[in-house]
């Protein structure tokens, strides 16, 4: 690679262009093309063996990409050694160095190269973690948020134009994981470099990162900020692995304005022409999936509702189970056409919860529904491995 | 009513109940440690004062050869101390296990690396390779190096053949050289697999990060690796360079008569000249001196572990 740019030094965006990693007949990560811009919080999201951690181990350069390349700026990086590129990594399970004080991992990629001003860099990276008090222990003295925070210092210190962080949170448990996540996007902030997230947790994802990719089966199924994502799923796999989601098979019946009229075995249902997703066709007798999510859904019993709303989007059925958990009641509701739809109400009253096998009526805001592709499977990305990626 | 008495019950038993296994706990450390304490008694205290008892008997006036009684004639030490003539073999004992560690470390330490991080599936056939040799006797695997090192062996015609000996001059056994050789060879598994279990510990992930943070190749290895295998380095140059200083075997086998180690002396003053007293002496001598040996090595090489 005889490129006049020093790769130690690219900066700007981070670009893949067609990706590929293969493993003998296992393709990891397909044609993978991606941008992510300078200073950004970008989060690669999916299930276990998706190629999120593939991915991130070539930008990293631990792993060799069969095709394709890899640029930040306008260096290109495909081939550069780990330790040329302007790339650190916060490991998963942080690999801090055990025979090493707190001050010497940090200190460690410094020393390597030669930096002249390690103390005053070592000890503002122990500042900006909130840890400079333990800089003389060792790792195994300190706590898995500590170490977390640790990991992160040492690979902030070099000054990277990438940081990538492999399920950076994964062995903390619940409440520690919400105050890091908080902690990583207001360093991230401070420090602005751009942070490359890989994770299976859809929350972690969301509550941090400006940009989330979802990846399935070695591609991007889609990419866009965690509230577009949420709101406008483009596939199933995106609206079930985000979140929950109900699907519902209905047939296109015609337009109204700038809505869709739809049908199924429960009634009628209108969705803004605007909701529906990219390349679907909606074409008068076509097969789609209509979604809601469940906490859009407004639940009253049948015997105290009014007349059917006018607008359509309502369906009718029977409590099927009813789990309390606290901030809200989760629902199962059997409707008439055997569709089962879940609902989230809020808990605004107390003792207000429905008890399984009381009917109901359901109905929505046209606007909080969206249409996908008939052919997609209803389930996918709904009961995906939870664990870690390999 | 019947649930709450019930619970009650319940309760005071436990308080009954547990002040006994508490006081059995007191003592089942204690037991748990029995079965070494009696290990370390029998097979190391006795054998030990055993022999200090006997460094300081004398023999029987008008007795026979190898009749001694017990007194406490510290003047065997005296002794054994001022006369120059153990100093050599003391000396070469030394010397020769000290050539023998270190051709161990840089033998067993690329081999202990290999097994731990480049042997893929056949990990376990290499710990075997290595294991292999202790299925024959000691004894007959030291005379076996006498072929292989011997004038009209494979090992002195490939130095001729390289032109390292002319003939009719040099050769390897009997030499200071083929005793080192063979020390090295004997003990090169208990160099080896300490080597290997510490290196096996450690985490591939941090050769990765040591590559991330521009430590690639070699450096990461000097700054990673290496540190954190010497609690096994430490561990194997201590069991090769213990036996080697008080083996006899390599020398008598391997070496003539410039080569004898004070661990021959030994066996000659017990053996031959049946002067167990001698015999005694020298041998706390030697221990005393790798005990010194010993501590200081540990001291430099500062592992928390083991001090």
């Amino acid at each position: 690679m005889a490129r006049s740019i020093d790769v130690t030094q690219a900066d700007g965006d981070l670009t893949l262009t067609n990706l590929t990693k293969r493993f003998g007949d296992f393709t990891a990560v397909d044609n993978l093309v991606l941008t992510v811009p300078q200073g950004s919080f970008f989060a690669l999201l999916g299930p276990s063996g998706c190629g999120k951690t593939t991915t991130l181990r070539m930008v990293a350069g631990l792993e060799e990409p069969t095709a394709g390349s890899i640029a930040i700026g306008d260096a290109d990086i495909t081939y550069s050694r780990p330790y040329q590129r302007p790339v650190n990594t916060v490991f998963q399970n942080y690999a801090l160095f055990p025979h090493l004080d707190i001050y010497e991992n940090v200190a460690f990629g410094l020393r390597r190269r030669k930096d002249a001003e390690v103390d005053r860099k070592v000890k503002e990276a122990l500042e900006l973690v909130e840890l400079h008090h333990v800089m003389r222990r060792k790792p195994g003295q300190l706590s898995g948020g500590q170490q977390q925070r640790i990991a992160l210092a040492r690979a902030i210190v070099n000054r990277p134009a990438v940081l990538l962080l492999d399920e950076p949170l994964g062995a903390l448990d619940l409440k520690l994981r919400r105050q890091m996540q908080l902690e990583l996007k207001r360093i991230q902030t401070e420090v602005g470099i751009t942070f490359i997230h890989v994770t299976h947790d859809q929350e972690e994802a969301m509550t941090m990162a400006d940009t989330v990719a979802v990846m399935n089966a070695g591609v991007i199924e889609q990419m866009g900020s965690p509230i577009d994502l949420y709101e406008s799923p483009n596939t199933a796999f995106v609206a079930n692995f985000l979140g929950q989601s109900n699907l519902l098979p209905a047939t296109v019946t015609g337009t109204d304005g700038d809505d869709m009229l739809l049908s199924d075995a429960d009634g009628a249902f209108r969705v803004p022409r605007a909701r529906v997703a990219p390349g679907v066709d909606v074409s008068a007798g076509r097969r789609v999936l209509v979604g809601v999510r469940p906490e859009k859904i407004h639940a009253e019993l049948l015997t105290m509702a009014g007349d059917a709303p006018s607008h359509g989007n309502f369906v009718e059925g029977t409590v099927a189970s009813a789990l309390f958990t606290g901030v809200s009641t989760q629902y199962e509701v059997a409707t008439r056409g055997g569709d089962v739809i879940g609902v989230f109400v809020q808990n605004l009253r107390p003792g207000a919860v429905f008890d399984p096998g009381t009917a109901v009526r359901l109905s929505w805001d046209a606007g909080f529904a969206f249409i996908l592709d008939g052919s997609e499977d209803p389930n996918a990305g709904a009961h995906v491995d939870d664990e870690a990626a390999g | 009513m019947s649930i709450a008495a019930a619970l009650g019950d319940v309760q005071r038993d436990n308080l009954q109940g547990s002040p006994q296994p508490q006081r059995r706990g007191r003592f089942v450390p204690y037991l748990l440690m029995l079965p070494g304490l009696l290990w370390l008694g029998v097979f190391f205290l006795v054998p030990l004062v055993t022999l200090f008892m006997m460094s300081l008997q004398t023999a029987v006036p008008g007795g026979e050869i190898g009749e001694y009684e017990q007194t406490f004639h510290f003047a065997n030490y005296v002794e054994v101390l001022t006369d120059p003539s153990y100093y050599t073999p003391l000396f070469r004992s030394f010397v020769y296990a000290a050539c023998a560690t270190v051709l161990a470390l840089l033998i067993g330490y690329p081999l202990a690396y290999f097994i731990a991080f480049k042997s893929g599936r056949f990990r376990n056939l290499f710990l075997i390779m290595v294991i292999a040799p202790f299925f024959v006797s000691f004894i007959l695997r030291t005379i076996a190096w006498r072929q292989i090192l011997a004038d009209e062996g494979p090992v002195v015609a490939a130095m001729k053949w390289v032109g390292f000996f002319s003939d009719g001059i040099g050769g390897i056994y009997p030499s200071a050289l083929a005793v080192v050789l063979g020390l090295t060879y004997n003990f090169l598994p208990f160099m080896t697999l300490p080597i290997y279990a510490s290196l096996e510990r450690v985490d591939p992930k941090l050769v990765e990060a040591a590559g991330d943070l521009y430590a690639p190749g070699f450096t990461g290895f000097r700054k990673v690796t290496l540190p954190l295998s010497m609690p096994g380095v430490v561990a194997g140059t201590l069991l090769t360079f213990i036996p080697a200083a008080g083996d006899y075997v390599n020398a008598a086998l391997l070496g003539n008569s410039k080569n004898t180690m004070i661990g021959n002396r030994i066996d000659y003053a017990f053996l031959n000249t049946n002067d167990y007293p001698t015999a005694a002496v020298l041998s706390f001598v030697l221990m005393a001196c790798i005990l010194a040996v010993v501590l200081v090595y540990v001291r430099r090489v500062g592992t928390e572990d083991l001090l």
